[in-house]
């Protein structure tokens, strides 16, 4: 879990810190909305508790079905 | 600019790109000897879908699938629409991702984490994508004769392993059962929509190419199917997880060429490589086109991050993938790449009729 904190979240702040420092302040925006779902889902599969993307998309289309 | 040559040797090799992992084994289990007739009606099914696509992008000259939203709708619900491309093109490309990852970890390299193989794609991907889409058609222009000719005479050298009589007996399955399994009409042909990314950049109209490219791809798949029951036989092919690669895998000259699957499993992940490029290539404009960001290689970092998670968490393991796929993926599938774009078209000569009643 640690791993994944010190992993992603550089990867993530420092080009965003760094967008923002050129003024880039859009793509800042994109790049951490981009960005921000993925460490969520790979959150959820450090806790061993995956977020099963199939699983989810069976439960919407049994709700139209 | 792209030739038509190339866009159709694209078409080809993106419907062909993850079929052999996923979808033979399930489709000969079900159509057994005669499961080789199938891609041929789904292929035609393909090209319906294909015509359909073709009507819209008739309305939109030099547009991509990202930029007609934008233009039938209005910005923000054309934004909306676009969105839904783009998760629609990263669960692809995830879902591709997660493909690989099961088929060289269940084949060659079983020790090797999930993730480099998913980061060392991406890797490679992300740069072909950045230079443009004509490198990623280029790219697959060069490699499609480096695949062809040995995927074909390495087949050529398993026909020692050939029985006619695991045809028999012939023509036997009532064709019925096909529309049992709506699955089949899903994937890969409806994926094509994914290649409509690249239209504006086809010269001289990318719909012959594009057509002819689907009904060559399905009849390339119907005989790769042909051959796998001419060698292994239904009931043995239904039961294996990846037919292609076992089938091969019997092959041996003599003593001294007895890994001839490994020149299978190259030839198979340079596939998957070159469908992977065009929906990183969908994702990465899609992108481009609704949010207009001013710089490229964070949003790469950014989808990297993004595409290596969904893999990860596509589907618990192949056989739920396998039971999702039979269910529902038609349901997914339609919805993308039928209700959507025919949302599209209707919003379009709503549009156009409302526009000519002011003139």
């Amino acid at each position: 879990m640690l791993l994944l904190h010190f992993v992603l979240v550089p990867l993530i702040v420092l080009p965003a810190a760094g967008l923002l420092r050129k003024g880039h302040y859009r793509d800042a925006v994109i790049f951490v909305s981009v960005s921000l779902p993925g460490y969520g889902l790979w959150y959820c599969i450090a806790n061993q508790r995956p977020f099963i993307i199939t699983l989810f998309l069976e439960k919407v289309i049994k709700m139209f079905i | 600019m792209i030739s038509r040559f190339q866009f159709y040797l694209l078409t080809i090799n993106f419907i062909i790109g993850t079929t052999p992992f996923v979808m033979l084994q399930g489709l000969i289990a079900i159509g057994k000897q005669d499961a080789w007739i199938w891609p041929l009606l789904t292929g035609g099914a393909g090209v319906l879908a294909g015509m359909f696509w073709l009507l819209l992008f008739r309305h939109y000259p030099g547009k991509n699938l990202a930029q007609i939203p934008l233009e039938a709708m209005g910005r923000f619900p054309g934004a909306i629409v676009s969105f839904l491309f783009f998760v629609y093109f990263c669960n692809l490309s995830g879902w591709i991702l997660r493909n690989l990852s099961d088929f060289l970890n269940g084949t060659i390299m079983p020790a090797t984490p999930a993730i480099v193989f998913h980061i060392m794609f991406l890797l490679v991907a992300c740069y072909t994508v950045a230079q443009g889409a004509e490198c990623v058609v280029r790219l697959n222009q060069i490699v499609t004769p480096l695949l062809f000719f040995p995927f074909w005479i390495v087949f050529l050298l398993a026909t020692v392993n050939w029985n006619w009589e695991r045809f028999e007996p012939v023509l036997h399955l009532n064709p019925v059962v096909l529309f049992q399994h709506p699955a089949f009409f899903g994937f890969p042909f409806l994926e094509t929509i994914s290649l409509t990314m690249l239209f504006p950049f086809v010269q001289q109209g990318p719909g012959r190419p594009f057509l002819l490219g689907i009904l060559t791809a399905a009849v390339s798949l119907s005989i790769l199917v042909f051959v796998i029951i001419g060698l292994l036989g239904a009931d043995r092919a239904s039961q294996l997880t990846y037919p292609v690669y076992t089938a091969i895998q019997e092959v041996a000259i003599g003593e001294a060429l007895v890994n001839i699957h490994s020149v299978i499993s190259v030839i198979l992940l340079v596939l998957i490589f070159i469908k992977f490029l065009v929906l990183v290539y969908g994702i990465s404009e899609t992108l481009q086109q609704v949010v207009r960001p001013r710089t490229r290689w964070p949003h790469f970092l950014s989808l990297m991050i993004l595409l290596t998670a969904i893999a990860h968490s596509m589907y618990e393991n192949p056989i739920q993938n396998a039971q999702w796929s039979e269910e529902y993926s038609i349901y997914y599938n339609t919805f993308f790449t039928i209700v959507i774009p025919a949302l599209l078209l209707v919003a379009t000569w709503i549009k156009r009729a409302y526009q000519k009643r002011q003139n």
